[in-house]
């Protein structure tokens, strides 16, 4: 199974990323099938990561095709290594959606350029120095 | 099968290419000495960063992953790490573990050198902070470090060069506290430029320091001292894994073999001395597979102190969730602060010596549902994914406890008998456990960085035990000392076995401090780099080498 047959596995893929990240009214946040995990976003983290695709294909093809009673449980189940690769994938592919992440208040790694306010600054490290020095005094050695 | 051609005999020898071999490199080379280095890795390729964009966390730890066993990259070794409770962190490349660390940058203080003298415990360095002080002050011009200067946790002198970062929400939240609290806090000091300096871009907060730097702002010394270096005639031999350090019969070193990874030849290069600065573990790995007949049990290593003392920093971190939302995504992610009010032995602890706490960036969404610096227990899937997120990101903060290792000769190093790398070379086992004097202190100091976040707001506080993937500080393993019979090195970083190889980087370090040690590493390089050149008519030379010099 590689990136290219990902369209086989569309009812497993939705199901565990279901699992994952549900939908959530109290915070009006949308599921991971409902921002679109299968059809872009998924194929968008695996080909970023595609060191992490082989693992992920190993994975899934592990889990059911359809959703099993306790969901969470079965993805668990298949122990730390493979969690975390199903997990991580699955939610790094739901943060690339710039919709969820402007919901965050999450606009990326931002180059930022501000100049310091040097006062502020100096006049919290001098109640810092009021207070004393901080450190054993050593003699130096003969 | 040899090809040792007709190698030309160079005055120096480096093998590495990181903070301390490159700092050496440039000085030798500025007095006219004839430098070659040899490097197992290549440069960084920053072309593979996508730091920019919404893939950065995605795919931060892919190329410039931290840890060498998960990296698996060609110049990578095999690290065993089945009995360490801590996994050792490195960069194997031109740069060094410069191009991954987060560039918290720090002076030891003067009783870090005064251990033995101070709480009868441990050792004395063989010098003293007063005479580290002039290059520590150079270095930091080099690394271009800002911050601010007057920090009354160490003696007056200590001015940093570059302006500071601007303060932040949680910086104003945690200075106050420490205000009410009365303890010790500090705006974070960074090898970080904050102004162009030394073919630094001025930092725009990226915060994504620890996976190489987008920006060029980071001093990583493939930006700050290799360009100069090659302008200075050194040669770099990228992708050259260096096998053994050779002597002659006279017992001093003639040079090193090393392996071109990319060709798969052996070469011999020839050397007047040699200086290894391969880090705590593959500097105690190169000496002891340079084992020959004079030096059965490993070059200089009579002591038997090769490879023995490994320190590293145990880790543990303390955070703290906060109602309001404030930026706490961007850089510099290493330490926006610091505080040193516990670094020092104090007459209320049952334990020696203290830590360092640093401030640092929590990075995007997909770090609140990871586990660093949250831990790894705690259910954040299912139905508690957005409330998790919502309550973490943006609204936390985290200190990161790190604490003074103390030495000990259960903690080493050594070869593995069984595994080798891709070029044939032994790789290594790492064998580690924190002291209950360790386990005591970030006791200790959790609880105190538990007061500090309550004291900042934080409606709920966690913390975690020591953290396995922390070995950033590999210190330690090729003790320096005044003692040939207990120590490797003397004072200036010479074998006291082999009297033309030295070892610059922090693996001579006899004890470890409580801070960043890449100030202290490349200050010693510094020094010891003015030592050899001062010692250069006096300093003893192979006569094999001498020969084949002559016959070139």
């Amino acid at each position: 199974m590689t990136t290219d047959d990902i369209h086989l596995l569309q009812s497993k893929i939705e199901w565990v990323a279901d699992a994952l990240i549900p939908k959530d009214r109290d915070h009006a946040m949308p599921s991971a099938s409902e921002v679109g995990i299968f059809e872009r976003l998924l194929p968008r983290a695996l080909k970023e990561r595609d060191d992490m695709a082989p693992s992920f294909f190993r994975a899934l093809a592990r889990l059911p095709e359809d959703s099993p009673p306790n969901p969470l449980e079965a993805i668990r189940a298949l122990g730390s290594d493979d969690f975390y690769v199903i997990s991580f994938l699955i939610a790094g592919a739901y943060f690339l959606d710039e919709a969820v992440t402007g919901k965050l208040r999450y606009p990326g790694q931002e180059a930022l350029y501000e100049t310091p306010d040097y006062d502020e600054i100096m006049e919290t490290v001098e109640r810092v120095q009021e207070r004393g020095s901080v450190y054993l005094d050593v003699p130096e050695p003969l | 099968m040899t090809n040792e051609g007709q190698a030309a005999v160079y005055d120096v020898v480096i093998v590495g290419a990181g903070p301390s071999g490159a700092v050496a490199a440039k000085r030798l080379a500025e007095e006219g000495m004839s430098v070659v280095c040899l490097e197992q890795g290549s440069y960084p390729d920053y072309t593979k960063l996508r730091h920019s964009g919404l893939e950065f966390e995605l795919t931060k730890n892919q190329y410039f992953a931290t840890n060498p066993n998960r990296r698996k990259d060609p110049s990578d070794y095999p690290i065993d790490v089945a009995d360490s409770e801590i996994e050792p962190l490195m960069w194997n490349g031109v740069g060094g573990s410069s191009v991954i660390y987060t560039a918290a940058w720090h002076r030891l203080k003067p009783s870090d050198f005064r251990v033995r003298t101070v709480d009868g415990i441990a050792d004395d360095w063989p010098l003293s902070y007063a005479e580290l002080e002039p290059f520590y002050a150079r270095v930091e011009q080099d690394f271009a470090v800002s911050g601010v200067g007057g920090d009354p946790a160490y003696p007056p002198g200590f001015d940093i060069p570059l302006p500071p970062f601007p303060m932040t929400a949680i910086d104003r939240k945690l200075s106050a506290a420490h205000d009410r609290l009365g303890w010790h806090w500090w705006p974070g000091s960074n090898s970080i430029a904050t102004v162009k300096h030394n073919g630094l871009h001025p930092c725009v907060r990226r915060g994504a320091c620890a996976w190489g730097c987008f920006d060029g702002a980071k001093a990583s010394v493939d930006r700050t001292h290799w360009p100069v270096c090659i302008k200075l005639g050194v040669k770099l031999v990228q992708n050259a894994r260096v096998l053994r350090v050779e002597t002659g019969s006279d017992g001093l070193a003639t040079g090193v073999t090393y392996i071109d990874r990319e060709s798969g030849t052996t070469h011999f290069q020839p050397g007047r001395l040699v200086i290894v600065s391969a880090n705590g573990i593959g500097t105690p790995r190169l000496l002891l597979n340079s084992a020959s007949t004079q030096h059965p049990h490993g070059l200089g290593n009579s002591s038997g102190m090769v490879g023995k003392r490994l320190m590293m920093h145990p880790y543990g971190t303390v955070t703290g969730l906060f109602d309001d939302f404030f930026e706490n995504w961007q850089g510099p992610y290493g330490q926006r602060a610091y505080s040193l009010e516990f670094a020092e032995t104090r007459k209320d602890t049952n334990f020696y010596r203290g830590a360092k706490w640093q401030l640092m960036g929590m990075g995007g969404p997909l770090a609140t549902v990871g586990s660093w610096p949250w831990g790894s227990g705690g259910n954040v899937w299912g139905e508690n994914f957005h409330e998790t997120v919502r309550k973490r990101f943006g609204r936390s903060a985290y200190w990161g406890i790190m604490a003074e290792d103390l030495p000990s000769e259960e903690n080493m190093v050594v070869l593995d008998p069984n595994v080798t790398d891709a070029e044939g070379m032994p790789a290594v086992k790492v064998k580690y456990k924190s002291s209950q004097n360790t386990l005591d202190l970030l006791d200790y100091n959790v609880l105190r960085a538990t007061e500090s976040m309550k004291e900042a707001g934080a409606y709920e506080v966690s913390s975690t035990p020591p953290m396995r993937e922390t070995g950033w500080h590999i210190l330690g393993t090729v003790r320096m000392g005044n003692d040939a019979t207990d120590s490797v090195v003397d004072r200036f970083g010479r074998s006291h076995d082999v009297a033309n190889v030295f070892v610059m980087d922090g693996s001579v370090m006899p004890t470890s401090g409580a801070v960043n040690p890449t100030g202290t590493v490349t200050a010693l390089a510094l020094r010891n780099s003015e030592a050899i050149i001062a010692n250069r008519r006096s300093q003893p030379v192979s006569q094999t080498v001498e020969a084949r010099k002559v016959g070139y």
